[in-house]
């Protein structure tokens, strides 16, 4: 998987996953949709079949964007591995 | 966040999450079907075949026997350092097939590929491969390697991964006129009669078809359905491979790794 | 003087349906018709060649 920022500016950015598909890409959308610092979010496959989605994401006036995005994806770790915890308790049980 | 395990037997699990988002329950399950490694047949080095069934025909079968799997022994091809087109000791297994049929008709089934390590074996014996008549023989040797749903389907270590919502089913009694339609209607059995009026007995199975309320005589009718957004019922059947249990673990370490990597690359290019 | 010079055999084989006998390649491209050259039949089958096969099983 091969990250490449397409554009960045004061508050906006787009952001290319080379490798991943609408399991990451959605995920990472809805996640920043819930960021209180988020105007706007979103993710597009340019092709079904290239796997290369983009991801876009701007934040509300004045705020910076760099700190945002990784805020979210350190939201998903935290989720996921609060899954992983939960689900080998619920499984020994 | 909670789990509750509901069933789990040998390779099917039925479990609910609740508190999640819609996309995280979607990124378990499609990972669950794509992304998580297993043993398959890759390549055949075909010695006799004298059956009915061409070659490439039968590696195609070979190749969708579910072997069972053991990520923590082997690596991924493109993670092993050998680079070799064949694979080494880390990265692929082999197996052996010698079967002859003598005077009467015999079968070849998955049972009777001899793996080289036990540990990664058919996971079901009787699967037909082909039939052999008299004096037909078929030998081969197979080499298995891992490798994700997304290449290739063989690779998918699962017959059902799938989630529904949590269904909410609510009767206002006063309003009910205690017919019986929802209780004779219901596919699911998710309603019965007690003291004349119906009872939701077996709300988790309801499929939130509306077969109730479309019998209901009452407008509005007095059964309310619907679901919560935030509570999914998991249902992971396993082929074979790994029990459903580990295949929902290896599938969220995944996740998290995934999520690492991006954390990672954007930390540096930033 | 000196030894035969070994003609190269492409070792391709046919087996005739009626008398089961194998034949050479060789042997057919003798006359120009395609014959059994012991019971006379003209249908023949291809033999498997004795190699081994590598497929990958997608």
């Amino acid at each position: 998987m091969v990250l490449r920022i397409i554009k960045k500016e004061k508050n906006e950015m787009k952001i290319e996953l080379d490798g991943e598909d609408h399991t990451l890409g959605n995920l990472i959308q809805h996640t920043l949709l819930m960021d209180k610092d988020i105007e706007f979010a979103g993710y597009d496959l340019p092709h079904p079949l290239s796997r290369k989605p983009i991801i876009y994401l701007r934040t509300k006036k004045g705020l910076k964007v760099e700190n945002v995005f990784k805020r979210t994806l350190e939201k998903v770790s935290k989720q996921a591995n609060e899954f992983l915890a939960n689900f080998s308790k619920a499984v020994e049980k | 966040m909670k789990i509750t395990i509901l069933e789990q037997n040998g390779n099917s699990l039925r479990f609910v999450l609740s508190g999640v988002s819609a996309p995280f329950a979607n990124a378990i399950r499609r990972i669950i079907m794509a992304e998580v490694p297993t043993m398959a047949i890759d390549d055949v080095m075909m010695f006799e075949n004298t059956s009915a069934m061409f070659d490439e025909m039968i590696t195609h079968r070979l190749g969708l026997v579910p072997l069972t799997t053991d990520l923590d022994t082997y690596l991924l091809p493109e993670e092993c350092d050998c680079e070799s087109e064949f694979g080494c000791n880390n990265c692929r297994v082999s197996f052996t097939l010698d079967v002859k049929a003598e005077a009467e008709l015999k079968m070849v089934y998955s049972g009777d590929l001899i793996p080289e390590n036990a540990d990664v074996s058919p996971a079901v014996k009787k699967i037909p491969i082909v039939r052999l008549a008299n004096n037909q023989r078929l030998k081969l040797e197979a080499y298995a390697r891992l490798g994700k749903g997304l290449e290739h389907a063989k690779w998918q270590p699962v017959s059902a991964s799938t989630y529904k919502f949590m269904p909410i089913v609510e009767i206002d009694t006063k309003k009910c006129d205690g017919c019986g339609d929802c209780v004779k209607y219901c596919p699911k059995n998710v309603f019965s009669i007690e003291k004349l009026k119906p009872v939701v007995q077996n709300e988790i199975n309801c499929t939130l078809c509306m077969e109730c309320i479309r019998h209901c005589p009452i407008e509005p009718s007095p059964i309310k359905i619907s679901h919560d957004k935030k509570t999914f019922i998991f249902y992971i059947e396993s082929t074979g491979s790994m029990p459903a249990s580990k295949l929902v673990k290896e599938a969220v370490k995944i996740l998290e790794r995934k999520t690492q990597s991006v954390i990672e690359q954007y930390k540096k290019v930033k | 003087m000196g030894t035969a010079e070994e003609k190269p055999t492409t070792g391709i084989e046919y087996e005739c349906i009626s008398c089961k006998e194998k034949v050479t390649a060789e042997q057919l491209a003798i006359t120009p018709e395609i014959k059994c050259p012991i019971c006379g039949y003209r249908v023949l089958k291809k033999v498997r060649p004795q190699i081994v096969k590598h497929i990958k099983s997608r």
